[in-house]
């Protein structure tokens, strides 16, 4: 595994972006709340999530989105490490 | 278009986590099988990115907004329609349980909308378009364009075998509002960071779309 320019650029978008989504964010419905605004019958209900809508305030939101951020990235390896740990690695089929 | 709890019903969202399943584990034997592990921290500071993309809506003519699902990013980057399976998976995920943001008993059925229909979409057009005498760039725009159009347009049946949108009317503005969206939060943001990565790594994986 190599931390290469590619990742840490990538993470250092990441972490940018968390940092100003919720200053440029439209509030405007999206595509899909649109539609069913104007076309649509259902009921939406939601889980008591720990952090419904990303919190409120921009302090708050820029810190669930950079935790957040940061969270999907650590299980994204670990949830990768876990699977390759066991021998079945690409990497090392190939140098052996 | 995350479409949230309670715009299905239960059984129909079974059978969309049941659809969604087999897709997550090719996905999960694709990443231990196939993909390079030099990668993987690509492909989770892609995921990173994605969910940190998916929080900035662009205001889009009409009242709406969007942004990026991400897709065809993923699959374009990383070469594999399951990369973007996979990465659309888990941020899902995480938003529904963590952040309220798109359904729990409906992450089967957006799983399929936005991991699995974009990013099959979203790959095999951009592989078919780049064969076309036009640049990488407007291949990889058009492509990442159809890989938010088509899963908005799947979204609108769903719902309306679910009788939550009618059918005409549900494709019409689903359809509608994607075509717009499409063009800004999808086409131009996925050439973007493409560009980006060009610009700070230039190697092969960056160079897919060069």
């Amino acid at each position: 595994m190599t931390w290469d320019r590619r990742t840490l650029a990538l993470l250092a978008l990441a972490a940018a972006v968390a940092v100003a989504a919720p200053f440029v964010a439209s509030s405007n419905p999206d595509g899909l709340e649109k539609a069913a605004e104007r076309v649509g019958t259902g009921d939406a209900w939601s889980i008591d999530a720990p952090v419904p809508d990303y919190g409120s305030g921009a302090a708050n939101r820029v810190a669930a989105l950079v935790i957040g951020a940061l969270a999907v990235f650590a299980l994204a390896l670990a949830g990768a490490n876990s699977l390759t740990l066991d021998g079945v690695s690409n990497t090392a089929c190939t140098t052996r | 278009m995350h479409i949230p709890d309670g715009f299905v019903p239960l059984p129909h969202a079974a059978a969309y986590w049941l659809l969604a399943l087999p897709f997550v584990y090719l996905g999960l034997r694709w990443s231990r099988g196939e993909m390079d592990d030099r990668y993987l921290p690509t492909l989770a500071s892609l995921a990173a990115l994605v969910f940190a993309l998916q929080a900035v809506n662009i205001p889009i003519p009409g009242g709406t907004s969007g942004h990026l699902a991400g897709a065809t990013l993923v699959a374009v980057v990383m070469g594999s329609p399951w990369a973007a399976v996979l990465v659309l998976t888990l941020v899902l995920t995480v938003q529904a349980l963590v952040f309220a943001d798109g359904g729990v008993t409906t992450l089967g059925l957006n799983v399929l909308n936005l991991g699995v229909i974009g990013g099959f979409v979203g790959h095999y057009s951009f592989r078919s378009l780049r064969e076309l005498p036009i640049p990488d760039e407007a291949s990889l725009f058009a492509a990442a364009w159809l890989g938010l159009f088509v899963p908005a347009v799947a979204a609108a049946f769903e719902l309306a075998a679910a009788g939550t949108f009618p059918l005409v009317e549900g494709i019409a503005v689903m359809g509608g509002y994607h075509a717009l969206i499409g063009l800004v939060a999808e086409g131009l943001i996925t050439v973007l960071v493409v560009r980006f990565l060009r610009g700070v790594a230039g190697d092969r994986l960056a160079e897919v779309a060069a």
